[in-house]
């Protein structure tokens, strides 16, 4: 906060969306986009006489998450019910685990905007099922409920209260994207809600021991959101204290439209939870022995991939960062680098070209119209002298509109490839020596900018296709040897 | 345990449950009656004693993460009281 | 036909001396000569097709183990295109698209469903007059009631309406009506039978179970009934038993655990009967030792706090918003819910929600919720020292003979002590008999065998066998003693 004598208080819950084929508790699947309820079966609508069972791919992920922020992993856990009624929440009861999570006491490490690195807390990690989905605006007097999403298997994490700044907190939720989309356990996909915050804040004055009353903000789902929507929310907290008046503890939402946050009136009232264990379902056990094979294969994390690319690829750290930064581009670098050890020419393609592209339109690099392999083409293709880079860009766009799939069958095609034969080159040259003797007599009285002319001629004969490098050097041999 | 009209209004109201007057001491009543039962738990010597929430110390079998197409939407959504569009209706939520 | 056991059902269409078809329409006509006692609420439309079909598999050489026998199915158990109903106004028109374990095992096995026996609602009550559909009555007597929760499968098979159905029991709701009515029910271990689209009402106590006139009739029913089910997580990994096979089977001298404290509170004539049947079973060679319980008595508080608050997250389903009842107009979401439920739901399902509801919240829950899942541990316990010592339990079924309709109503306390000698074996899981054991007044009084872990195959041996040499459970209520 701006007000030196301000302390703010955060601390988020994130819940994930691990990516499993079908729902936590039921075999239907968890395919994004369905027509509505098309994705709830029986188990999903709560219908009399269904039952929860387990999937079990939703306990490798959570462990290769707690592993990865240093947690411990509980060997026992089970599933409580969480009881409330919504019109989203099928059987009038949500089951997550509440006493015995399976994922406790971690930690992760943000970079702030100075450069020093802070510690965030991670209290708990649990499993849980996502609710629907109510639709308030379609029907006329009526809120449409869709179940699709009712049985999403989520992770939620919670973090300790550490957070001190929205920025903070914006750097906190990025890092577990990052981690949780490195892990392959989520798609992270903040648009289609694989990805949700929900923030505490609380501000205090400068000093206080004590925490202020916090309000809790619901389902922010982006991370610009949730900087505006925390900063707000520390504005409004502060003007109601130092107006005299109290913070009450409620549930908001942020409304990105105003940029301002309102209380939830369905949450309104009073709500006790009354948590129990979920008695359709038995305890979990795990062994160690599977954890510690999970252990074994858990993914290599951001920061040790842009070490690697800094020692063993030669990368400078700017390069290998920019690349580790995002599973997907490092993916898709490492495809290149397996067909061309060139790592920097390949950085700068992605840095360059498609960067600006992908930065236009709606797709990942995952979905980029360019392949590895095409990209090395080209990397190749002007490497060799083949092209020159204003060609290659060319071709990218080519590639990239998918009017063509062949970097060597453009360059033939539509006859792209550089001049590079000296012997033509010095057959021009000659040639055009001697039609402008002129110029020649001002090179042998050392006027040699007239070199630029004789480049500017050639290229225009050859419509830019003579290499230019070449072209230059057998020009000065050229004119060296009249003198 | 006495049972009086403020706890069985809050009750009501997480088990949501509308109590008409002539109705609330009938509640009252039968609410009591279980409470009273369940009193007698006092006097048991439970010091220590790991609270058992199934009868067998099983652990949990597991399903393999396979999907199965929906097959029954339209049956589910004819056993809803009112549905449209494929959705479930219910009055106007104001969030 | 009448008066047949399911056993020589059986025997009667595999030797052809009646079909399937004659047999089903026997049945039908006795069910409408005896509608007074409202055992069902609904009979199967299409049960003399399937009869004929199944006489027709038959003809082909099929050897299902109850081909074309009739079987009756407690309104609990979801079966597809027929109503499943719960007893409540709820679901009264509720049609689930998908059969429950039970119902989907039976068929596999030839059965074919005459229809849903009335139950108390939601499996909530002890003589079936919490039913949205009117009570059932005792066929001894009509003017009392058949026992509950399962009393319309109770009274069915007791008046010969089919020679066994299905029921539940979560604190007793099996044994008690088929004490009241003169017929054999067993409650089997806990996770012995799939709950798989069976109704709950507390998920961690609720066991479906066989109800027939004799012991052997429930084993043919229970291997039928049993097994792990992928589709609920509670049920066993334990190989199921050939239990029929397994009853004449020499079972040596056999231990049978006497809690003597339970056989005082019993008054003299019923003290009488359990006389009897321990004298009776020492013929066949039985002993008996005395057994200590000592925390039998918190059973009935444990029970009144476990049952009540799974059951208040199992019924918030019924909300009124994906299926049954939803109330008229409602003017938001707040009175969609408040008025459903509280129209759509009886007064004693209400005050079960109630009660758990208050036992689960925050303020409450250490002192009960928590104090009693941990006496359902040392119940657990008790009986597992128990059977270090002893093979079988024997205990009283019920604590009197059946009452008069409407002679508990107003006390729902004295109604509750009606499972003060079953629920210890739901909260401690047990398999539990309850066998015809003689009358009293003219009124059939059931004695209890309660067995080991998934050993239903020795209680139902040792019901065999006292039956070989009794033959209360084949006296007819039309015939009374």
């Amino acid at each position: 906060m701006t007000d030196s004598q301000w302390e703010t208080v955060i601390g988020l819950e994130i819940h994930v969306q691990l990516s499993t084929k079908s729902k936590i508790f039921s075999d239907a699947s968890t395919v994004f986009g369905g027509e509505p309820n098309e994705q709830a079966n029986e188990i999903d609508l709560g219908l009399p006489g269904t039952l929860p069972v387990v999937n079990a791919e939703i306990f490798p992920k959570a462990i290769a998450f707690g592993l990865s922020v240093g947690a411990e992993i509980a060997t026992t856990s089970h599933f409580d019910r969480k009881n409330y009624f919504y019109p989203d929440l099928p059987k009038g009861y949500q089951i997550t685990q509440m006493d015995e999570p399976i994922v406790k006491n971690g930690c992760i490490d943000i970079e702030l905007n100075n450069g020093a690195t802070r510690t965030i807390r991670i209290n708990r990690a649990h499993l849980e099922e996502d609710a629907g989905k109510s639709l308030h605006d379609a029907f006329p007097n009526m809120t449409g409920v869709d179940l699709n999403r009712a049985g999403i298997p989520l992770l939620e994490i919670v973090s300790e209260p550490d957070i001190r700044t929205a920025d903070e907190a914006e750097k906190y939720a990025k890092s577990i994207h990052q981690l949780v989309t490195y892990l392959s356990i989520s798609d992270g996909n903040m648009a289609e809600g694989s990805f949700r915050c929900d923030a505490n804040v609380s501000v205090r004055r400068e000093g206080e021991k004590e925490l202020g009353t916090r309000t809790e903000i619901k389902n922010i789902n982006s991370f610009k959101f949730l900087k505006y929507a925390i900063n707000h929310e520390v504005k409004r907290q502060i003007n109601l204290i130092e107006s005299g008046q109290k913070v009450t503890q409620e549930t908001r939402l942020y409304d990105s439209t105003k940029n301002e946050t309102r209380p939830m009136r369905s949450k309104e009232t009073a709500t006790d939870y009354r948590y129990f264990p979920e008695p359709d379902l038995l305890p979990i056990s795990l062994d160690q022995n599977y954890i510690d094979q999970i252990k074994k294969t858990l993914p290599e994390l951001p920061l040790e991939k842009m070490n690697r690319y800094a020692k063993e690829h030669g990368l400078e750290e700017g390069d290998a960062k920019f690349l580790s930064n995002d599973l997907e581009l490092a993916q898709f670098y490492e495809s290149c680098y397996e067909l061309n050890r060139d790592s920097k020419q390949i950085v700068n393609w992605l840095k360059g070209e498609m960067f600006n592209r992908l930065s236009n339109v709606e797709i990942t690099i995952k979905d980029s119209p360019v392949s590895p392999n095409q990209l090395c083409d080209l990397i190749r293709r002007t490497s060799d002298g083949t092209i020159s880079i204003t060609t290659a860009k060319k071709i990218f766009g080519k590639l990239w509109e998918g009017k063509s799939f062949s970097v060597d069958k453009v360059i033939t095609d539509e006859d792209l490839a550089q001049l590079s034969d000296g012997r033509q080159l010095d057959d021009l040259i000659d040639e055009a020596f001697q039609n402008n003797p002129k110029q020649i007599e001002q090179i042998k009285k050392g006027k040699t900018k007239v070199l630029g002319y004789f480049i500017g001629l050639i290229m225009k004969q050859t419509s830019g296709k003579a290499n230019p490098k070449q072209l230059n050097d057998l020009i000065v041999k050229k004119i060296s040897s009249l003198k | 345990m006495k049972v009086d009209k403020e706890t069985v209004k809050e009750i009501a109201e997480l088990a949501n449950f509308r109590i008409e007057k002539k109705d609330e001491k009938d509640l009252i009543f039968g609410m009591q009656k279980i409470l009273e039962m369940a009193s007698a738990l006092n006097e048991a010597q439970t010091n220590g004693v790991t609270p058992m929430a199934n009868p067998h110390d099983a652990s949990q079998t597991l399903r393999e993460d396979i999907c199965r197409d929906v097959e029954q939407r339209d049956s589910f959504l004819a056993l809803a009281p009112l549905a449209e569009d494929g959705f479930f209706l219910v009055p106007k939520v104001v969030e | 036909m009448l008066d047949e056991t399911l056993t020589e059902q059986i025997k009667g269409i595999r030797e052809k001396k009646y079909s399937s078809f004659e047999l089903t329409e026997f049945l039908l006509d006795r069910i409408k000569d005896k509608t007074e006692l409202n055992c069902f609420i609904s009979i199967n439309d299409n049960i003399l097709e399937e009869a004929k079909a199944a006489d027709k598999e038959l003809e082909r050489g099929s050897d299902k183990p109850l081909l074309g026998i009739p079987i009756a199915h407690k309104d609990i158990f979801c079966e597809r295109e027929t109503k499943t109903t719960a007893g409540s106004q709820m679901l009264e028109n509720f049609v689930a698209p998908y059969d429950a374990t039970v119902v989907s095992n039976l068929k596999r096995a030839g059965a074919i469903s005459l229809g849903k026996t009335n139950m108390d609602e939601f499996a909530m009550g002890s003589s079936n007059e919490t039913s949205f559909f009117g009570p059932v009555k005792n066929p001894w007597d009509e003017t009392r009631v058949p026992g509950g929760s399962s009393g319309g499968s109770a009274a069915a098979v007791s008046a010969r309406l089919c020679s066994a159905a299905t029921g539940t029991d979560t604190g007793g709701s099996i044994r008690q009506p088929a004490s009241f009515c003169g017929i054999t029910g067993l409650k089997p271990t806990y996770g012995r039978v799939s709950r798989w689209g069976m109704i709950a009402y507390a998920s961690s106590l609720d066991q479906a179970g066989p109800m027939a006139l004799t012991a052997e009739d429930c084993a043919i029913m229970l291997k039928e009934m049993s097994g792990h089910d992928k589709k609920d997580s509670t049920s066993a990994q334990v190989e199921v038993d050939d239990y029929r096979a397994l009853l004449s089977r020499p079972l040596g001298k056999l231990k049978i655990g006497i809690f003597e404290p339970l056989m005082k509170e019993l008054d003299s004539a019923t003290s009488l009967v359990m006389e009897k049947t321990i004298e009776e079973l020492e013929k066949i060679g039985m002993t008996f030792t005395e057994i200590d319980l000592p925390n039998f008595s918190y059973a009935i508080p444990a029970y009144y706090v476990i049952a009540p608050a799974e059951c208040s997250a199992n019924l918030s389903r019924y909300d009124g918003v994906r299926f049954g009842y939803r109330c008229d107009e409602p003017s938001d979401l707040k009175e969609l819910y408040q008025r459903s439920r509280t129209e759509g739901l009886g007064k004693e399902v209400k005050n079960r929600i109630m009660a758990g509801t208050f036992a689960l919240t925050s303020g409450y829950y250490d002192a009960f919720y928590k104090k009693a899942q941990q006496v359902r541990r040392l119940i657990k316990n008790d009986f597992v020292e128990a059977f270090k010592k002893v093979d079988v339990i024997i205990a009283p079924a019920t604590p009197s003979t059946a009452f008069r309709l409407g002679e508990k109503a107003g006390d729902p306390k004295e109604m509750y002590l009606q499972d003060v000698y079953t629920t210890s074996s739901n909260l401690a899981g047990l398999p539990a008999l309850s066998m015809p054991a003689g009358f009293v007044n003219n009124l059939p009084v059931g004695v209890q065998l309660i067995g080991n872990y998934f050993d239903e195959a020795q209680i139902l041996a040792i019901a065999h066998q006292f039956q070989s040499i009794t033959d209360w459970h084949l006296t007819s209520p039309d015939i009374p003693t």
